[in-house]
């Protein structure tokens, strides 16, 4: 009997240590409401996820554990790279500059054409993840000389907690932090994101309902409200149109996009038009020809814009010319930087301010 | 075919009266063999499938003609007359050009979005509506067949036979007709050629008028296929589209930007400046000084232009099998060939080394990952042992890329990269990897090979190689300790394992990681099954038993289980012994389409040979049991080492015979006077038999055991099949 009670006293002490861990590395996620019957809805995206009791989120790492939310990346980094400031693809912010790139797995849209599915479609079971606290995250951006961090990759949002918690950390040390996002998020936690954030590029990845629906699950108004927001907070932001052939193409569409932009945000956010690449499940479709990016080009600068770039092939539009006296300002070659004629953020050549961070 | 007839009945040694129709199984074998070619292939190219759903779509095949003879059982036929063959054999010659058609057509409206992976059910549901009605059909003549010859004795020999040399001709026909007309105009001819050859022996006016009306039909035949076929890639405009033995090489225009593809998958684009810039560079900066390079692959993505661009070579080989795509790059891009010694062999990689003896200073593979048996010869450590010894010194380079993804490598793609990196490095004494646009990995003698970002960056400036693309920034990005600590971090953890022509681990893997781009609860099954092989042989061997015990309950025991298990069983070890027989051809001598085609005529003799002699050889079916088991086991013991062709022959012949022999034996065994029956159960079992060795070996065995693991499997069934027959009284004769 003493034996059974000894056993039975190792197993339950080894199962407090087990769940004591577990819920240790979990951290409780912000942006829910507790429903009946321990449901309770994610606020955090506009796919407001109802989750019954042990069910996951669209995103697949945000998890209702006996009526509480909980974050399943916190502290788990999948992917932790140094990328050029211009991969991201940000032209107006720090040039030439080396940045902290990191991802976790999970997703809350679905693009059939993701160019990092394998990050974005994996889910925290069954992937070797890093273990890396924001303060570790702090600690490797020191160590490489990376001026800032970009929660990138897949969609941060997703991340949330972990990408503020990193985000406020990296501004008490003088770290800029940049957002690489879809823009499906809701407005109050965007809000409060912006708050830490110094920069963001945010995808525009068609202008029509019909295409958000049939190419990545979403929808295109909480993207457009997002880059309102985000205009309001006076985050700086540079926006990414993938285009797709046959699917976003259309250069009627294309219009509406760059007078949108133009009308509600200005004309001062460069604009990328992205070359696409068959990828995920979208393997069977011809990457971007280069002249549909160029029609894309011709249609945004005939909108106003001013600042339009084509990427994801090397071009002459990589470049970046003064708006006012059309001067060439920053020569670049792929992600290289030939040279840079900016002073404090202005040509120098007529002393016209730049829209952007260049310090 | 007539002469064929004429042939057939003179030298039968079973006395055929001249009055037999035996024109029906002829023109049944031929039109099967001929359709089933050609809308596979078709079928294949409008899904994009690679090998694997090549063995999916065989096994629908099989499973449907199959079907079609059980069909015999339930819709009851009171009387076979000719008259009711040949309208059955007119539905199907009428039905094979619209099957065609309708395969571009429903792809095109069952696909929502161009350009998308065809997920499974889509592909199963395409499969189904093009292929039913003619595999019912052709499953169904066999017994209708049979009951025509049921005057004779044996009547289901005589029919089998006959319809394999009919589908020796359709083999033949495809084979040479192929290189002069495309797809459909072949399966038009072919009905064509059937109803004149039913008109010459059946007389009737109406067969000749449908002849004629085939004969307008073949006339317009292109233009009807180019209408149908260039819907499938709008807005695209398709610029051309030629056939080869090895496929089909399609060229289209999208705004001023050519697309390659090839059997219907997307190759690469005419605007891939950047890929090519960045891939050769890399490779260039690891030799001093290259002037003889091999490139294998990579034409269409640009490598050779961008290799011309190097001023220190003095020659070129650029190395391709599919002819298509050489002549068209020649056409199109005619300053490559005069700019620079570039010489284009038309081989198959395998063919031309093991011929050559030319020695590179850089030998550069760059094909697609190994998705299937025959892309897998060329990551196998046989193939790089092959590839040293054509490198000209110890500076010499040897590099071959694998698929890499941008931030993370997902467990399945760093399995196969761990896989490459462990068969590589036990060629080469010096190895690096370069995880790139595509993972590139350089094996040298020499220490030369560097992934060092500062060092290729000083050997980049002063070899003046910086482009557009491919400059310092590039190379900081590419190679810089973060990345290529985290690309190290992530392969290292799984067991050194190596690749090799008999044990092609790298296959599953690619197939692995291809499940993940349809399904990921899928992939996890197979992952399910790659750690549980035991678990699998077992599913496989629980399956074989319960299909012949299905059948001998369906067929109200008219055929015994023994007979039932053994025509089953014979049927799926035979068609796996050939196609991995085909296998060792392809790891031995490179994929020749033409040996491959004769082998599988050759087989196809073999199993006719076995059923004609069968009477005359007095040997039991236990002690044929015994001669297939020996034989596969000195293929069991020879196959690790290079077999001559010769060999090769003569353990398919082997194996034809003895399948001959035996299904026949089994067949002289059933007790029942219905020859409709027998024929409808036999013909049931073998056609059931082939398609799950063709669906077993391309989706189980072939990717999770090796090659002499399979091998013992069969020979593993062959024994439970002896057993079955185990009566020691007869064992070794009847």
């Amino acid at each position: 009997m003493k034996k059974i009670s000894v056993i039975l006293i190792i197993i339950i002490s080894l199962f407090f240590l087990v769940y004591a861990q577990k819920t240790e590395i979990l951290k409780e996620a912000l942006y829910y409401s507790k429903l009946d019957k321990n449901y309770i809805k994610c606020e955090l995206c506009p796919n407001y996820c109802l989750l019954g009791s042990g069910e996951t989120g669209t995103c697949g790492v945000r998890k209702n554990i006996e009526g509480t939310l909980y974050s399943l990346v916190y502290n788990k980094p999948i992917s932790i790279h140094i990328d050029p400031i211009e991969k991201k693809p940000l032209y107006h912010f720090l040039p030439g500059t080396q940045i902290l790139s990191l991802a976790t797995v999970g997703c809350n849209l679905r693009c059939i054409f993701c160019q990092n599915w394998e990050i974005s479609q994996s889910r925290p079971k069954g992937v070797r993840a890093y273990e890396k606290t924001p303060e570790e995250i702090i600690e490797i951006t020191k160590e490489n000389n990376c001026q800032s961090i970009a929660f990138t990759y897949t969609e941060p949002t997703i991340f949330y907690e972990y990408m503020l918690d990193i985000a406020k950390l990296a501004k008490q040390k003088n770290i800029k932090t940049v957002w690489v996002t879809c823009g499906y998020i809701n407005e109050k936690p965007l809000r409060e994101l912006c708050q830490y954030l110094d920069a963001a590029n945010i995808d525009l990845k068609g202008f029509s309902e019909e295409f958000y629906q049939t190419y990545t699950t979403g929808r295109l108004q909480p993207v457009l409200d997002c880059l309102k927001t985000a205009k309001q907070e006076s985050l700086f932001f540079e926006i990414t149109n993938l285009v797709i052939p046959d699917a976003n193409d259309d250069p009627e569409i294309i219009r509406g996009m760059c007078n949108w932009i133009g009308e509600n945000l200005g004309f001062d956010y460069p604009l990328h038009f992205s070359r696409f690449f068959p990828n995920y499940q979208l393997l069977n479709r011809p990457a971007t020809p280069l002249k549909t990016l160029e029609t894309a080009k011709d249609i945004a600068l005939e909108s106003g814009i001013q600042f339009v770039y084509i990427g994801n092939i090397t071009t002459e539009y990589e470049d970046t010319f003064c708006p006012i006296c059309e001067e060439k300002i920053i020569d670049r070659s792929g992600y290289l930087i030939k040279s840079q004629f900016l002073e404090n953020g202005k040509c120098r050549f007529c002393g016209s301010e730049i829209s952007g961070v260049f310090e | 075919m007539v002469f064929l007839q004429k042939l057939v009945t003179r030298i039968s040694p079973w006395e055929l009266p001249q009055s037999m129709p035996i024109h029906f199984p002829l023109i049944s074998g031929f039109i099967s063999s001929v359709s089933q070619v050609i809308l596979l292939r078709e079928l294949m190219i409008a899904v994009n499938g690679n090998e694997i759903i090549f063995s999916f779509f065989l096994s629908i095949w099989l499973l449907l003609v199959a079907f079609g003879t059980f069909l015999h059982k339930i819709i009851k036929i009171k009387k076979t007359t000719r008259k009711n063959i040949c309208l059955l054999i007119l539905f199907l010659l009428l039905f094979s050009p619209i099957q065609f058609l309708l395969i571009h057509f429903l792809t095109l409206k069952l696909s929502l979005i161009s350009g998308l992976i065809i997920d499974i059910p889509t592909l199963i549901l395409i499969a189904f509506i093009t292929l039913t009605p003619g595999c019912l059909l052709i499953g169904f003549l066999f017994p209708l067949n049979c009951r025509l010859f049921s005057n004779l004795q044996n009547p289901v020999h005589k029919v089998y036979i006959l319809e394999c040399f009919g589908m020796i001709l359709g083999g033949i026909y495809f084979f040479l007709f192929i290189l002069f007309m495309g797809n459909f105009p072949l399966l038009v001819l072919m009905s064509f050629i059937s109803i004149f050859y039913l008109w010459i022996y059946e007389r009737k006016l109406k067969f000749l008028v449908i002849a004629v009306f085939l004969l307008i039909l073949l006339l317009f035949s292109n233009s009807i296929f180019s209408k149908n076929y260039a819907a499938h890639y709008i807005p695209q405009s398709l610029v051309s589209s030629q056939d080869s033995h090895y496929g089909r090489f399609d060229v289209t225009d999208s705004e001023q930007q050519q697309n390659y593809f090839r059997n219907g998958m997307l190759l690469a684009n005419s605007e891939n400046k950047n890929y090519a810039e960045e891939m050769v560079n890399f490779a260039l900066l690891q030799h001093p000084h290259p002037q003889q390079i091999l490139l294998i692959g990579g034409l269409l993505n640009g490598f050779l232009r961008e290799l011309q661009k190097e001023n220190s070579l003095n020659k070129i080989d650029y190395l391709e099998m599919e002819k298509n795509i050489i002549e068209f790059y020649e056409e199109n891009f005619p300053q490559v060939k005069s700019r620079q010694k570039v010489n284009f062999i038309k081989q198959d990689p395998v063919k031309y080394l093991k011929n050559s003896s030319e020695k590179y200073d850089l030998i550069y593979v760059n094909v697609p990952d190994p998705s299937s048996i025959f892309l897998n010869r060329f990551y196998t450590s046989e193939f790089f042992t092959f590839l040293k010894s054509h490198l000209q010194n110890e500076k010499s380079v040897f590099l071959i890329t694998v698929s890499n993804s941008a931030n993370f490598l997902l467990p399945e793609l760093a399995e196969l990269n761990s896989i490459i990196k462990t068969t590589f490095s036990e060629i080469f004494e010096n190895t690096v990897v370069i995880p790139a646009k595509k993972c590139i990995y350089i094996g040298s003698s020499n220490n030369y090979i560097s992934p060092d970002p500062g060092i290729l960056i000083q050997r980049m400036e002063q070899r003046d190689k910086t482009g557009n693309w491919f400059n310092s920034a590039l190379i900081d990005d590419v190679c810089n300790e973060f990345r290529l600590k985290d690309f190290q971090r992530s392969i290292s953890r799984f067991d050194p394992v190596k690749n090799t022509n008999l044990n092609p681990k790298a296959y599953l893997l690619t197939i692995l990681f291809w499940t993940k781009h349809l399904n990921i609860s899928l992939s996890n099954v197979v992952n399910f099954l790659k750690i549980n092989r035991l678990i699998l042989i077992f599913l496989i061997l629980i399956f074989i038993f319960l299909i012949p015990y299905l059948s001998k309950k369906i067929s109200g025991n008219t055929i015994n289980f023994k007979q039932n298990f053994n025509i089953f069983s014979i049927s799926f070890i035979a068609l796996i012994s050939e196609l991995v027989l085909i296998y060792l051809i392809q790891i031995n001598f490179g994929f020749v389409y033409f040996v491959i085609a004769i082998f599988t005529i050759t087989f196809m003799l073999g199993l006719s040979f076995g059923f004609i002699i069968s009477e005359k050889i007095r040997f039991s079916i236990s002690l044929l049991f015994l001669i297939f088991i020996f034989i596969l086991f000195v293929l069991f013991l020879v196959s690790h080492s290079v077999l001559p062709l010769i060999m090769i022959f003569l353990f398919n012949t082997s194996f034809a015979i003895l399948e001959g022999l035996i299904l026949s034996k089994n067949l002289s065994e059933i007790k029942t006077q219905e020859t409709s029956k027998i024929g409808t159960f036999f013909y049931f079992l073998d056609t059931l038999g082939a398609t799950s060795g063709g669906f077993v070996l391309g989706f189980f065995l072939l990717p999770f055991l090796g090659i002499k693991e399979i091998i013992a499997f069969l020979m593993v069934i062959l024994i439970m099949n002896l057993i079955l027959r185990m009566k020691f009284r007869n064992f070794f004769v009847d």
